[in-house]
């Protein structure tokens, strides 16, 4: 280090850099995730934990008996605001992604999720009811299922599409229906109507169902039957303790 | 088993309340029943069994509520009259009914004002209320901080006035306000504009906006239109419409109270100013 870095400040000449002890976890991690599928799914839900958001869900996905198999997604809802600039007759939808530990997902898949998930919840939320103005949705992810390759987004996908729907309806923004996604493999689909209407559709890359869709659409139909469900079941429990 | 009769249930985004028609039929007649959609309820195409049906889904989540739309308001002195002319319509068939379905949260029912802004933005003929920030020769810009709701008659009897305009100082038929949370520091407040020619109704090109509003006052207005990208235009050129709350001296003074329709008078030091002022009776 023969050139001084004069932006920041830098240690003693001396200092090393610390050495943290090895994760146990990280040798099971090594080992290919169990593909057993949705079972021992579990969700714990809480809304309205953001003070400052007119509304929001905390949401914890536990697939299997492991705690790496853990999903955390904070959603909040800001809005209907106002909008500057141009006038228009409905609200526009803007949708924000984060991690907020470690940044695993690169930037253009990051993308690609908030595009999905606007695309969904404009089909869903009741944009006319909020002329001139704009609502927000920030996704922050606060723990990545740990798996062996990173391209693996399907079940952040379906936690997205949960959590944003429990904070709408949190936030009493007006959405057509209980929307929920659900997952089989590595494909996500989100449904409305009890599950004759598909509004969404993501598939990871690598996947080994080829083009089998509707068994695909099939299977994710149970998944997502057994979401909604307990979506509502705790909608309807929470409204019935404020009273 | 008629909808509107059943016991009030709890309802969640997307659950169906409702067809949109409804014939109820009794021993001897029959009667068609519609059904509206109101707060919280939207109108869906759903598929069953093949068939395309229009029915009242719910969008929020909350409580089932049925009101029933009257065409006219019976005063109540004619109200065995009317059930006369029931009996004999009876026989006849074809009568509708309106109701108005809507789901609301429980803890917001019935209370005067609600934080619930969201579900309440302004919209073209709403009454606001709303603080000026800026005055000009020609516009009076303002914050909206509260969408008024409409008025439902509390009590039917002596001193209701009503299901029509509401005195800005309240009144027995009192209003319920939807307040905005937004902070207006941060800018996130909905703006209007009061233009010169919409202050009152007559004489509106001799309109002096100095002589009308001042920063800081709080205004009832009307929502003429929904305006361009980041103004809703107001008017005030009505009666019970203008200045409701107005502190003297620029702010610095005490509150003022209006003496007449163009002036308001501070209690403490005698001072006249010049105002627009909402009709408080």
């Amino acid at each position: 280090m023969n050139i001084t870095d004069r932006r920041r400040i830098l240690g003693p000449s001396n200092a090393k850099p610390l050495v943290f002890e090895r994760l146990e976890s990280s040798e099971q991690a090594a080992q290919p995730p169990q593909e057993k599928n949705n079972e021992n799914e579990s969700m714990y839900i809480k809304n309205g934990l953001v003070s400052n958001a007119n509304g929001s869900s905390y949401l914890e996905l536990k697939r299997g008996e492991s705690s790496e198999q853990c999903t955390i997604l904070l959603s909040s809802v800001y809005g209907p605001r106002p909008s500057r600039g141009a006038f228009s007759s409905k609200a526009s939808l803007s949708v924000q992604f984060k991690e907020v530990t470690i940044e695993k997902i690169p930037s253009g898949e990051l993308k690609e999720i908030c595009n999905f998930l606007s695309n969904i919840f404009s089909a869903v939320i009741n944009l006319e009811r909020y002329p001139k103005s704009g609502i927000d949705i920030f996704l922050s992810l606060i723990k990545n299922p740990i798996t062996s390759d990173e391209a693996n987004l399907e079940p952040i996908i379906a936690a997205c599409v949960n959590g944003i729907t429990l904070a709408l309806a949190d936030a009493g923004i007006e959405i057509f229906d209980t929307v929920s996604a659900g997952t089989y493999k590595r494909n996500v689909v989100a449904f409305s109507k009890n599950g004759t209407e598909v509004v969404g559709l993501w598939k990871d890359k690598e996947d080994d169902t080829a083009n089998d869709i509707l068994s695909v659409i099939e299977n994710c139909r149970g998944n997502y039957l057994q979401n909604r469900k307990g979506i509502i079941e705790y909608l309807i429990r929470s409204k019935n303790a404020d009273i | 088993m008629v909808y509107y009769a059943q016991s009030t249930h709890s309802a969640y985004p997307g659950q169906l309340i409702c067809p949109v028609y409804e014939l109820e039929k009794g021993t001897d007649s029959q009667q068609v029943i519609r059904y509206i959609a109101g707060a919280g309820v939207a109108e869906q195409d759903y598929e069953l069994n093949g068939q395309k049906i229009i029915a009242l889904a719910a969008t929020v989540v909350g409580e089932v509520k049925f009101d029933e739309e009257l065409k006219e308001m019976v005063p109540s002195g004619e109200v065995a009259e009317s059930n006369e002319n029931e009996e004999e319509e009876t026989v006849s068939t074809e009568e509708e009914r309106h109701f108005i379905v809507s789901v609301t949260d429980k803890r917001q029912d019935g209370q005067a004002v609600t934080a619930d802004f969201a579900n309440n933005l302004p919209r073209e003929g709403d009454i606001v209320l709303a603080r000026v920030t800026r005055i000009s020769q020609q516009r009076a810009n303002v914050e909206i901080l509260a969408v008024e709701n409409k008025t439902t008659p509390v009590d039917s009897g002596v001193g209701s006035n009503g299901a029509g305009i509401v005195a800005a100082g309240g009144g027995s038929g009192g209003a319920t306000f939807s307040v905005s949370q937004a902070s207006s520091d941060l800018g996130e407040t909905f703006r209007g504009l009061i233009s010169s020619r919409d202050v009152r109704a007559t004489d509106r090109d001799k309109v002096k906006i100095i002589d009308s509003f001042r920063p800081g006052d709080i205004v009832r207005a009307q929502v003429i239109s929904l305006g361009d990208g980041s103004n809703y235009h107001l008017s005030t050129a009505r009666n019970d419409l203008g200045v409701v709350f107005a502190k003297a001296c620029n702010g610095a003074g005490g509150m003022m109270y209006a003496i007449d329709w163009k002036t308001m008078v501070a209690p403490s030091t005698g001072f006249t100013e010049a105002r627009k002022c909402a009709k408080p009776f």
